[in-house]
This record gives C-alpha cells, structure tokens and sequence, in this order.
C-alpha cells in the first residue's frame, strides 16, 4: 500500500501519530507537507465530531418529562438509607432508630436554609460532622459558615441523640446566581 | 397478619408529624411477622417542625397500643423533611 | 426550594452520592440533552438512546461513589451510557453484512446532502450514511475518547478490527469531506 506523501507511513500510521500527541516526534511525517495535510485533516474532522454532538445537544435542550419522571420514580425507590442509628427507648422490646440518609438529609437541609449557601456532601462520624458547602459570589465566607454551623448543631440535637463534638464547614466552592433567598 | 397491617398502618399516619410511610418489605408499608413474639416494623418520614426521637417513641407506643402482649416494635425514622 | 440549577457538578455530585434525588435530577437536566445526542450518534436510532440514557442514569445512581473527580462528571456518564449503547447494539439482531453496507436512509435526503450548507452538516449527513459498524467506532473513537483495546472490548470484537473499521470509515469521511469543499 502506498503511503502517503513521500513516506510509506498510512492514513492509519498518521492516526496513531495524532493519537500518541505526535510525540516522539517523527521528522519524517512532520517535514512531509501531504502528510501535514492529512493530519490537520484528522485532527477537523475529530473535532468537527464532537462539535456536531455538542450542536445535536444544543439543538435539542429539553428532556422529555415523562421520560424524566419515569427515571425519577426508578431512582426514588432506592432509598440511600444507609446505617441505623439507634434512639433511646426504655421497653426492650422497643427498637427506635433514625437513618444515616435521614440525618445526612437534615444536615442538608439547615445548611441550605442559611442564605446563600449550598450544601455539598455530608460526612458523618459518631461525634463529628464535616460538610462542605458552596457559598454565594458576595457573602461573607466566615458568617455564612458559622451560621451553617449553627444551624447543623441546633437540628442534629432536636432530632438526633448523637453527641456532637464538632461540626466542620469547609467552604470549597461558589456560586454566582442567588439561591432562593439570597440577595444577589 | 394483615388485618394488623392495616390498623397499624392508619395508626402511625394519623401520628402528629407522621408525613409518610416507606416500604420495609416488598409492597409493604408495616412489615408484622412471627407469632409469640409478633414482629411489627415500620418506615417513617416525620415533620422536621416535630423532634424525630420523640416522634419515633409516640409511634411505638401507639403501636403497642395495638399489638399483641410482648410484641417486638421496631421504628426507623427514614427522612425529617418539611 | 433552593436552587440547585446553579450549583457546581461538583456538589451535585456530592448531594446526589448523599442521596439527594433532587440534585442528581439537576445533574440530568444538565448533562441529559448531551448524552442524548452522544447515544443517538452512537446507537444511530433516536429512540435506542432514550432507553439507554436512562439505563445509564439509574446505573450512575447507584455507583456514585464512583465517580472519582467530581469534576468530570459528564464524561463518567457519557462512559456509563456509552457501556449501556454498546450492551444494547451487540443484543441487535446479527445482520453484519448490513453493517458493512453504506445506509441509504438517513435523516437528510439526498438534495439537502447535496446542498449541506456547513461543515457540520456535510460531517452529519456523512455519518449518517457510514456503515453502523463503522459509525460506532467512529462515534466511541472521536467523540467518546475510548482506546481501541476499550472500543474493541466493548463492541465485543477484537482490536484489529476495531482498527480496521476506523481506517475505512476514516477514509471515507476525509474523502467526503474534502469533496464538500
């Protein structure tokens, strides 16, 4: 099979060469102007690719609700639970316990009532709880991070039995369009 | 059994806080099993305007209420949502 | 309810491992139309990739621990989805000599082929009439990223194939391409 240009190298030749982010460097190919051209050829037609996906997805921007009901109604009956966490009782014959996914859950959902903040993950230990949080463009880092704080320990002592050693708020993201409340 | 079921089932939703109940056995809301002891578990969401602990012995002792003599009770708080 | 639309894939990510149906939901909404389009590229049939984003999507719930950076969340589930396309495209009925032929129908008739009025229409018109065996490796090759080794595992052939096909459907959409302009 010829190759192209003056080189015995192929069109598949020259696609690897591409792939491998044409290191090592081949003198030959790169001095060869057909090759050049086959190669900045490879290289459109690649990217026009995922362009034309990305213009299909541009084009065609609303999922169908139904199809994202039926995907919610899927995903909704796994319930990430996760450990039991046990309550208090005084019949042993009485066993009461509120979920790791529940108290994760409510974590969450303080967090998120502080004004302009944005609740991440939450991880919690017996005694310690980490979250991390996303804060709005413009609020005070430190403010917002002591009243998610607050607003943690207040909530996991009404509903939880836990003895809480601290409650860390890591502040690792932002965000620039206000949140329900906020005052951007 | 699932006359117990039942009874059991209207009791805990007409708890104060009580906003759902969860399956805890396929197509199950109140899971009653075993005889001497019977077995009764249930699933619940509460209101996070009510304390969940508190919420969580109510539920049981309505449950007693309705069980047989010795019966074990097992309540699981699963969501403290509004 | 706060508004999870602005939130970063990252703590979507993190929310949704948690838990938070509501936050993968916003990751979907985000990423959704984007997968579409990858599968219907890949699959070559509108109504294969809704099945398969979907398939996809309720696999990704269940292993977001997975997901190592939180940042690449499009591309883990482009690769969640692209596995579900690929299961779907092998359980097809064998017709591998109708693979091997040029598709006379695609979505844009022959005049408007003719007349492609850019460069992304020449490219999808050009796509749209490769063989499928052909296509798919394209699609997994230049928009998905995947290794021949990757491709070749997933489409259930071997990697001298998958190199192959390439080469074939490579030459070909150069040729065509050229010949637009």
């Amino acid at each position: 099979m010829d190759g192209i240009g003056g080189t015995t190298y192929t069109l598949d030749d020259l696609s690897d060469y591409l792939d491998s982010g044409r290191l090592p460097v081949n003198a030959e190919i790169e001095a060869d102007a057909e090759c050049q051209a086959v190669l900045a050829s490879l290289e459109r037609v690649g990217s026009l690719s995922r362009e034309l996906v990305a213009r299909d997805a541009d084009e065609n921007p609303t999922l169908d609700e139904s199809w994202f009901g039926s995907l919610f109604a899927t995903i909704a009956l796994e319930v990430k639970a996760g450990k039991d966490i046990p309550l208090s009782s005084s019949d042993p014959h009485t066993s009461l316990s509120i979920t790791e996914g529940a108290i994760r859950e409510l974590v969450r959902a303080a967090g998120d009532s502080v004004d302009g903040v944005l609740v991440g993950s939450v991880r919690l230990s017996e005694s310690v709880v980490d979250i991390s949080i996303s804060v709005l463009l413009g609020i005070p880092v430190t403010g917002a991070a002591e009243a998610v704080r607050q607003a943690v320990y207040s909530d996991l002592f009404k509903h939880t039995e836990l003895a809480i050693d601290s409650v860390n708020v890591t502040v690792d993201d932002v965000h620039v369009i206000a949140t329900e409340g906020g005052t951007a | 059994m699932s006359d117990l079921a039942t009874i059991v089932e209207e009791a805990v939703r007409a708890v104060p806080g009580v906003t759902s109940l969860f399956s805890v056995g396929p197509a199950s809301l109140v899971a009653v099993s075993g005889t001497d002891p019977v077995r009764i578990a249930v699933s619940v969401g509460v209101d996070r305007s009510m304390q969940a602990p508190a919420t969580a012995a109510e539920i049981a002792a309505v449950i007693r209420s309705i069980a047989p003599a010795g019966a074990d009770i097992s309540v699981r708080i699963s969501r403290v949502a509004s | 309810m706060i508004d999870l639309a602005a939130a970063s894939d990252a703590l979507l990510a993190g929310r949704a491992a948690d838990g938070d149906a509501n936050a993968f939901g916003a990751l979907v909404r985000r990423h959704g139309p984007y997968l579409r389009a990858f599968a219907t590229r890949l699959t070559g049939s509108a109504a294969d990739a809704d099945d398969v984003v979907q398939e996809g999507l309720i696999a990704a719930w269940d292993q977001l621990d997975t997901l190592g950076e939180p940042g690449k969340v499009r591309a883990w589930l482009a690769t969640i989805v692209s596995r579900k396309a690929t299961d779907r495209i092998r359980s097809r009925k064998p017709s591998s000599e109708l693979d091997e032929e040029r598709a006379e129908d695609s979505e844009r008739g022959p005049e408007q082929r003719a007349i492609a009025t850019s460069q992304l229409d020449a490219l999808s018109d050009v796509l749209s009439a490769l063989p499928d065996a052909q296509r798919q490796c394209w699609v997994l090759k230049e928009v998905g990223g995947y290794s021949y080794e990757e491709i070749a595992e997933r489409l259930g052939v071997t990697p001298v194939v998958v190199r192959g096909r390439l080469a074939r459907a490579r030459a070909t959409v150069i040729a065509e391409m050229e010949a637009w302009r």
